[in-house]
């Protein structure tokens, strides 16, 4: 497996808490940002060559030379509107022919979200659509600063199952003034309406937003961290009782439903990340991992789309350092004996060694006579404190 | 000290500067050295005697320094030695042997400031050495001077006339040429027979890599030169005088240094401890020598456990103390278990200034990250078996019921304030314990108290709450005095049920609940939301007197995944991992450093 992801960096109008790269103010010139891609493929050829053409560098599933999955993401790509996703859709078809075969997904705005757009959707072969609900509640949304009404949300969500898309929800907890009733609503209301697929973040403000300049003027308050953590929780119950699995940290599913581009970050496999502020990850046979980042900011990413603003490649240790916190996003589990044959500069002694404090915590467990490493129940909430003792 | 029937050396002056911090004693010194020829442009990058970075950050003098300039005034070719003093009542011993070297003292007030309280100790010892004072008003260039107010306040607050104070601009060099004439002229010179046996004063001494163990020394009676041996009237022990000479500001050899001179001696010594500060140098073959009076062996007198935070750093920190310690003899030093923090060593400082610039030397120039734990003094322990013990570490303090009586070492305190701070200071001292020995009204407006108080209690935090309540105006100078018996007990502290030996503390059994209570609410605020609750109980023995609960932080896991931007992620979890760094963990409790001190910011 591999994928693409391109960043389509435009927004209506700017999220409060949002810090990814976006531009506002004016029609989104579709054609100047095809015209950017081209030339960032362009020069990254010889780069892409090289990448397509290895085969079998320890993956476990690279039987498959072609991008098995597309992410179109934002910014908001459903203000392209259909002709643009259309022109947007013919490009990827020319350059990257085949490419989301496994999966498409387009983000799509609530206010966008109706016949129209889905059919241009389907015609350049989207088969998901990840929608940015956030809330099912007005004062959530207003809060959050989304333009959309619950109404809006919901009807975006059925008119997409309607269609025949696979659907994803977005929910934003831990906003000040939410309550678990909140939380369990707005999971009836998504799950009822046919999403499928529910990602759930708990609102974290960022420094370079309006959030917290918006406190100064007291506008909005800051989210509570024990207050998240129930909120959490409440969207945790919900969404298992509604008969969705909690199959990584922030994600949840119906059977069969998982989101097959996202689970590329956390399961070691490659993705070639195009567009301004987008991140490509290369693995190599000794299991080093290269990392590229594209530049932010639509005008400097335009004038040489194809040099990165970073670029890292990992030595095989510490790519498998990573390779241990990422594979752990996945709730259902590390499968070692995949992890060993991406990191072969690492044996299964080094893993003991490593998680030892972090088992011996309760934090993670063994299970399937060693053949899993993973979170052990209740603990995800833990993540980040596990994955920066993994560290060192 | 100095013989007034013995011949007049002048052509010598001998003085130092006492000032406030900021009140420009280093830019006045570098301008003096300047006017001399000692300095040129080019060197005036950094003020030239403070040379250590600690010192210069902190405005602070840590080591005595002595530079000799040349001065030529009406024909004759003086030779100013200017003895740079430590400014700080950690080291008044240190202070008082600089004082012994100097016939006087340039008072230097900030004419913009006035006089700050700081400076006042130490005009006091100079006044009780019988220096001459020459008042010098600083900064006159600024708008702002008011040079008569200020003249005025030197006249009220010290005692001294001010009328024919010197008016100079450090800054701009104003006023300079009238001050060198004022040294020459009102500075006496030394008086010393260079033909009588030597004896020589040790101001100060440290390790240098080129030169071995460099002493500065004032002579005062007979000649130093290199070939000579002599003896160490502490100690006992001979030497071979390998070189003299003086700063000039760089070191410079002399064929001799004769009665009256200050300058620096080399000799085969090989440990800055064998040529200890106050100590008298004399000839070998001289056994009736007497020596110059004052000298006392400097004891630490507050004592503190370092531990590296990484165990594994435990050698580095070993070879850093031997390192350190060649320069400042003053620090003792021994190896210590703890059962919280691990090994480590137990050091002994001689007041709380001290000890934070040994740890930020430890931290600064060995890059090590270290935890101190909070200081405390000796205390002498009669056992119920008749036995004895002297205790430096209150963790090691025996329970109570096994002993019969504590004793713990008082300090005689004298404590300059204006008046009107008076009401507040006394409950200060009060609620240290402090028994007033004497009040007196040096003017109408400045009081001297001197007090008897358990060092311990001025140990915790008393001299920042000194300078608080006075708005910095009170000045602070002590004397060790005796051991006396208290009612003292031992407070532990216990996080999660296990006591943390490096948090214990010696406490009056008066004070041991509020204590007990206040260090649980500071530890409270110092440790860090852990993945479960963190209990924090203060304990008599085993009788719980507060506690306190740190709530379980709930969760720590961002969920974004910043499409697929693991390289920002990664970095978030190291600076997580970096801020760990930092914490010690206690069983299953990270601890940060802060929190070992939680108990000197208790009010």
């Amino acid at each position: 497996m591999r994928g693409i992801y391109i960043h389509v960096p435009f927004c209506a109008r700017a999220c409060p808490y949002c810090d990814f790269d976006f531009q506002v103010g004016r029609a989104p010139d579709t054609e100047g940002f095809l015209a950017g891609l081209e030339r960032e493929v362009s020069g990254r050829a010889a780069e892409l060559a090289d990448w397509t053409g290895s085969e079998g560098h320890g993956d476990v599933d690279m039987s498959d030379a072609t991008w098995s999955t597309v992410y179109l993401g934002g910014g908001t790509p459903s203000l392209l509107g259909p002709t643009g996703l259309a022109s947007l859709g013919e490009w990827l078809a020319r350059r990257f022919p085949g490419a989301g075969t496994a999966e498409f997904t387009i983000e799509v705005n609530p206010e966008h979200g109706d016949e129209a757009l889905y059919a241009a959707v389907r015609a350049i072969g989207g088969t998901r659509v990840s929608l940015g609900t956030q809330s099912t509640e007005a004062e959530g949304l207003h809060t959050l600063g989304r333009v959309h009404s619950p109404a809006q949300a919901l009807a975006s969500i059925a008119a997409a199952a309607a269609v025949g898309l696979r659907v994803s929800a977005d929910l934003i907890v831990g906003w000040p003034g939410q309550t678990a009733a909140g939380v369990r609503a707005d999971v009836a209301r998504l799950t009822e309406a046919g999403a499928e697929h529910v990602s759930v973040y708990a609102l974290t403000i960022e420094a370079d937003t309006p959030w917290p300049t918006l406190v100064r003027r007291g506008k909005r308050r800051l989210p509570d961290s024990d207050h998240q953590a129930d909120m959490l929780a409440a969207a945790e119950e919900a969404l298992t009782g509604a008969g969705l699995q909690h199959y990584e940290v922030a994600s949840y599913a119906r059977a069969g439903a998982e989101a097959r581009h996202n689970l590329l970050y956390w399961t070691w496999q490659d993705y070639l990340g195009l567009g301004p502020s987008a991140h490509s990850a290369r693995y190599f046979a000794d299991g080093s991992v290269l990392r590229r980042g594209n530049v932010r900011g639509l005008p400097t990413w335009a004038k040489d789309p194809s040099t990165p603003a970073e670029a890292e490649r990992l030595t095989p240790e510490a790519a498998a350092i990573e390779g241990l916190w990422t594979g752990l996003r996945d709730l259902r589990g590390l499968d070692v004996a995949a992890y060993l044959r991406r990191f072969p500069a690492v044996t299964r002694e080094w893993i003991e060694h490593r998680t030892r404090r972090q088992v011996a915590r309760g934090n993670l467990e063994w299970s399937e006579a060693g053949r899993i490493l993973r979170i052990a129940p209740g603990r995800w909430y833990w993540h980040d404190a596990v994955a920066a003792d993994l560290l060192a | 000290m100095v013989d007034p029937t013995a011949p007049e050396r002048p052509t010598i002056r001998s003085f130092c500067i006492i000032a406030h911090i900021d009140h420009g004693k280093s830019t006045l010194a570098d301008r003096l050295m300047e006017a001399t020829g000692l300095l040129t442009e080019r060197d005036k990058t950094a003020q030239y005697l403070d040379r250590m970075d600690i010192e210069r950050e902190r405005g602070i003098t840590i080591k005595a320094q002595a530079v000799r300039m040349s001065y030529k005034y009406d024909g004759v070719t003086y030779a100013l030695n200017l003895i740079d003093t430590p400014g700080h009542v950690d080291f008044g011993y240190e202070v008082s042997r600089s004082l012994a070297a100097c016939e006087g003292a340039l008072l230097v007030v900030d004419a913009t400031q006035g006089v700050e309280a700081q400076t006042l100790a130490n005009v006091y010892m100079a006044l009780d050495a019988n220096l001459e004072i020459i008042p010098v008003i600083n900064k006159i260039d600024l708008p702002s001077a008011d040079v008569e107010g200020v003249k005025k306040q030197i006249e009220e607050a010290v005692g001294l006339d001010a009328s024919d104070a010197l008016l100079v601009s450090a800054k701009t060099g104003l006023g300079v040429p009238d001050l060198l004439e004022a040294i020459i002229l009102r500075i006496p010179p030394p008086h010393g027979d260079v033909e009588r046996p030597v004896r020589a004063l040790i101001i100060d001494s440290w390790w240098d890599s080129y030169k071995g163990v460099i002493s500065m020394v004032r002579v005062f009676s007979g000649r130093l030169r290199a070939g000579d041996k002599i003896r160490m009237m502490a100690t006992g022990k001979g030497y071979d005088v390998i070189d003299v000479g003086a700063y000039a500001p760089e070191i410079t050899s002399m064929p001799e240094l004769s009665a009256g001179e200050v300058g620096y001696l080399v000799a085969n010594v090989k440990e800055v401890v064998d040529s200890k500060v106050g100590d008298t140098v004399a000839a070998a073959d001289d056994p009736k020598a007497e020596p110059l009076p004052g000298f006392k062996v400097v004891q630490p007198m507050v004592f503190a456990g370092v531990f590296p935070t990484d165990n594994a750093d435990y050698s580095e920190l070993r070879d850093a103390l031997a390192k350190l310690t060649l320069n400042d003899a003053s620090v003792t030093w021994e190896p210590e278990t703890s059962v919280a923090l691990g090994f480590g060593f137990r050091l002994g400082f001689l007041g709380l200034l001290h000890m934070e610039i040994i740890q930020e030397r430890l931290e600064r120039e060995y890059d090590l990250d270290i935890i101190t734990t909070a200081p405390s003094v000796k205390y002498n322990v009669y056992l119920k078996d008749g036995t004895e013990s002297v205790i430096d570490n209150p963790a090691k303090m025996p329970d109570i019921g096994d002993y019969e009586a504590i004793e713990e070492p008082m300090i005689t305190a004298r404590i300059q304030l204006p008046e009107e701070y008076l009401g507040a200071i006394i409950k200060l001292c009060q609620d240290r314990r402090g028994i007033q020995l004497d009040i007196k009204y040096q003017t109408s407006k400045r009081v001297q108290l001197t007090y008897e108080m358990p060092l311990a209690e001025v140990v915790f935090g008393f001299y920042d709450q000194l300078k608080s309540l006075s708005r910095g105006y009170a000045s602070l100078d002590y004397e060790q005095g005796e051991y006396r018996r208290a009612e003292l007990v031992r407070v532990d502290l216990l996080v999660n049920g296990e006591r943390v030996d490096a948090l214990s503390l010696i406490s009056h059994r008066d004070n041991a609940y509020n204590r007990g209570r206040d260090l649980c609410i500071k530890m409270k605020d110092e440790i860090p939301q852990q993945q479960f609750e963190v209990a924090i109980q203060a304990a008599i023995g085993s009788r719980v007197i507060a506690r306190t609960t740190v709530k379980a932080l709930r969760k720590n896991v961002l969920a974004k995944c910043y499409g697929g931007d693991i390289s920002r992620k990664r970095k978030l979890l190291e600076k997580q991992k970096r801020g760990k760094r930092r914490l010690k963990a206690v069983g299953n409790v990270e601890i940060p450093q802060g929190a070992f001190h939680a108990i000197l910011k208790l009010d």
